[in-house]
C-alpha cells in the first residue's frame, strides 16, 4: 500500500472532525474520496499531508510511518488544495509561480517543465500574466500544475475541479487520466460525483467524519441496489398484464402502462432471460429491454442520508 | 530555502512602504544633525537652543535625568539621529513582517508553501533573514547619509557612531527573532501585533527603571522585577555595550556581544519549538 491511514481521528474540543479513519491506497490507482461539504475530506487529506496532526492513529506513505519533518518523503508527494490561498503573493506572474515552485523543489530543466504544462491546460498565453487577474478556474488549474511540477508518486487532490467550466474540468481529468498513466498514485477528493465515476476505479465514502464505505466504485452501486429494475418497451401492453408479471416466483414489482413496463426482478440472481422468455410466451415482442442502472450520486445520497437518519 | 528566501526578499523589496519610511528615516535624519548643529554655542552645547532639540532634552531629562542626557548629546550629533532614523526602519520592518507572517498563515499561504520540502520553521528563518537583510540596507542607508552629512557640515562621523550603529542593528536582530516567536505562537496578526509592541514597551520601561529612582514598596518591586527582566532584553545588552564602548572596556564590549547573541540563540530555539509545536499552522 503506498497509502495507508490507520484509525486517523482528528478533534477540535469537543468536535470530532474525523473519527477511526482508516484507508488503504494502492501504487497506481485513482482513488475517490467522496463526501458532502464538511465530512472530513479536507481534514483527512491535511492529515495525510502532515498539514495538521492527527489526534490519534497514524499515516503509513510508501510503506513508512509518515511525520511532516520527513522532508524526503514530502518531495514524493504533490497537493492541491480545497482553496488556493487568497493572499498569496498576488504580483508573481504564473511563469514566476511555477518557477518559484520548480526552484523549492529543485526540478531539473524547469523552463521547458513549465511551458510543457502550460500546454497541457491551455495557460501557455497567459504566462506572463499577473496571477492577482486569474480567475478561479485559472487558479485552480494552476495549483495543480505546481502539484505535478516535480514529477511527485502521490498526487493528492482536494476537490481539484471545483469552480472549473467544463472544457476545464476536461482539461484537469485529461491531465489527472495522463499523471496516473505515468505511474502517479491520486487520491482525488469531491462531491461532483459524474467525475469520479469516470477516473476513479475505488474509493471511500465518508460522512460526518466516519468511513462509511470503502471500495470498488462498482461495489457501492451494487450495495445501493441489490435487485434488478427492467424496463420494457413495446408495440402494445395488454391490459392489467402487471398484475399477471407480479404473480411470476422471480418479479418483486411490476408497474405498467400502455407501451412501457417496469418490472423489478427479486434476488441477487440474474432472472432477464426468464423474463424475457416470458414475454415472447405471451406475444410481446419488446422493441426495449434495458436494464436500469443506479448511479454513484444515488448511492452516495444513500449512504450519506442513511449515516444521518442513524445518527438522528 | 534558498528559493523561498529569494521570493520573501521580492516581496518586500516591491513594498513602496519600505522606501518611504528609509526615505523618512532620513529625512528626519536631517532634521536632527540640523538641529544639532545650531545647538552648538561658543559655551557649549545647548538643547534649548532650537523647539527640536528643547523637548527632546526635556523628555530625555525626565525619563533619565540630565547625567544621561549630557552623554547622549556630548556624543556628538549622529547618535540620537541614527538612534531615532535606525528605530522608524527596524519598527517598521518587524511590524510589516509580523503582520504579513500571520495574514499568510491565516490565510494558508504557509501551508500552501509547505505541502512541499519546506515547514514552518525554514519559511520563518527565511522571513528572518530577510528581515536582517532589509534591516542591513536601511541602516547602510542612515550611516551612509550621515557619513556624507559629515563630510558637507564639516562635523565628525567616528568610530563611536559606527559601532553603535551595529550595536542597534545586532538588538535589531534579536527583537526580529521575538517577533518571529510571538508571529508562530500568535493566533491573529492583531494579537501578534500587540504582544510584540507589548514585549517591546516592557523592555523600554526595564531600560528606563534602571535610571529611575526607587521609592516605596512598588519602587522597590518595579526595580526587582526590571533587574530580572532585564536578562531578556536586547535593551540591556546594547545599553551595556554602548557603556562599554564609551568606556573603553573592550571586553565588557564582547561580553555584551556574546550575551546578546546567547539570547538570541534562545529565541531562535524557541521559534523552532514553536514551529514543532501548537504554532504550526492556525487550525
Amino acid at each position: 500500500m503506498i497509502i495507508k491511514a490507520e484509525k486517523l481521528s482528528k478533534t477540535y474540543g469537543d468536535f470530532t472532525a474525523v473519527e477511526e479513519v482508516n484507508l488503504s491506497i494502492s501504487r497506481g490507482e485513482i482513488y475517490g474520496f467522496l463526501g458532502p461539504n464538511g465530512a472530513g475530506k479536507t481534514t483527512t487529506i491535511q492529515i495525510l499531508t502532515g498539514v495538521i496532526p492527527p489526534t490519534s492513529g497514524r499515516v503509513m506513505l510508501f510503506g513508512k510511518p509518515f511525520t511532516p519533518e520527513n522532508r524526503e518523503t514530502k518531495l514524493r508527494f504533490g497537493v492541491v488544495p480545497e482553496n488556493h490561498p487568497s493572499g498569496f503573493w498576488p504580483w508573481l506572474t504564473a511563469g514566476e509561480y511555477l518557477e518559484f515552485f520548480a526552484d523549492l523543489f529543485s526540478v531539473p530543466h524547469p523552463g521547458a517543465r513549465i511551458s510543457e504544462l502550460l500546454g497541457r491546460v491551455g495557460l501557455e498565453k497567459v504566462r506572463d500574466k499577473k496571477i492577482r487577474e486569474f480567475s478561479r478556474g485559472m487558479l485552480q488549474k494552476l495549483s495543480i500544475l505546481r502539484a505535478v511540477l516535480h514529477s511527485p508518486d502521490i498526487l493528492f487532490l482536494d476537490e481539484p475541479i471545483s469552480g472549473l467550466d467544463p472544457l476545464g474540468i476536461k482539461q484537469v481529468r485529461d491531465l489527472i487520466l495522463e499523471e496516473n498513466r505515468e505511474g502517479r498514485t491520486v487520491l482525488v477528493s469531491s462531491h461532483i460525483l459524474s467525475e469520479v465515476e469516470k477516473i476513479c476505479t475505488r474509493g471511500a465514502v465518508i460522512s460526518q467524519g466516519r468511513v462509511r464505505m470503502e471500495g470498488e466504485m462498482s461495489r457501492f452501486i451494487s450495495m445501493l441496489s441489490p435487485e434488478k429494475i427492467i424496463t420494457v418497451e413495446a408495440d402494445e401492453i395488454p391490459d392489467r398484464f402487471d398484475r399477471q408479471l407480479a404473480a411470476l416466483p422471480f418479479v418483486a414489482a411490476c408497474t405498467a402502462g400502455k407501451k412501457r413496463l417496469q418490472v423489478t426482478l427479486s434476488g441477487e440472481r440474474d432472472y432477464r432471460k426468464e423474463l424475457s422468455g416470458y414475454l415472447y410466451g405471451q406475444g410481446i415482442i419488446p422493441v426495449v429491454f434495458r436494464e436500469e442502472t443506479a448511479t454513484l450520486e444515488d448511492a452516495f445520497i444513500s449512504i450519506t442520508n442513511e449515516t444521518l437518519e442513524r445518527i438522528q | 530555502m534558498k528559493a523561498l528566501l529569494k521570493m520573501k526578499i521580492k516581496e518586500t523589496a516591491y513594498n513602496p512602504g519600505f522606501y518611504i519610511t528609509v526615505t523618512i528615516a532620513l529625512v528626519l535624519s536631517h532634521f536632527l544633525i540640523e538641529g544639532f548643529v545650531l545647538c552648538v554655542e561658543s559655551s557649549g552645547f545647548n538643547y534649548a537652543a532650537t523647539p527640536l532639540y528643547g523637548f527632546i532634552g526635556r523628555t530625555l531629562n525626565g525619563i533619565f535625568g540630565p547625567a544621561f542626557t549630557d552623554r547622549v548629546f556630548a556624543a556628538g550629533p549622529f547618535l540620537f539621529s541614527s538612534a531615532v532614523s535606525f528605530a522608524l526602519c527596524f519598527l517598521f520592518l518587524s511590524i510589516i513582517s509580523i503582520f504579513r507572517f500571520c495574514f499568510e498563515k491565516s490565510t494558508g499561504v504557509i501551508e500552501f508553501v509547505c505541502c512541499g520540502p519546506v515547514d514552518i520553521r525554514r519559511y520563518g528563518t527565511a522571513v528572518f533573514f530577510r528581515d536582517c537583510l532589509f534591516l542591513g540596507i536601511s541602516s547602510g542607508g542612515i550611516i551612509i547619509y550621515n557619513l556624507t552629512s559629515a563630510a558637507a557640515a564639516n562635523l565628525v562621523f567616528g568610530p563611536g557612531d559606527l559601532v553603535f550603529s551595529l550595536i542597534l542593528m545586532a538588538a535589531g536582530i534579536v527583537f526580529f527573532l521575538y517577533g518571529n516567536l510571538l508571529s508562530m505562537l500568535a493566533s491573529t496578526a492583531a494579537s501578534a501585533l500587540l504582544s510584540y509592541l507589548g514585549v517591546f514597551a516592557l523592555f523600554l520601561m526595564v531600560l528606563t527603571a534602571g535610571y529611575a529612582d526607587a521609592a516605596g514598596y512598588m519602587g522597590n518591586l518595579f526595580q526587582n522585577v526590571s533587574r530580572f527582566l532585564q536578562w531578556f532584553s536586547p535593551l540591556f545588552y546594547m545599553q551595556s555595550a554602548v557603556k562599554a564602548f564609551f568606556f573603553l572596556r573592550p571586553l565588557n564590549l564582547v561580553l555584551s556581544f556574546l550575551a546578546l547573541s546567547a539570547l538570541g540563540g534562545g529565541i531562535y530555539g524557541a521559534v523552532r519549538m514553536a514551529g514543532r509545536g501548537k504554532g504550526r499552522f492556525a487550525e
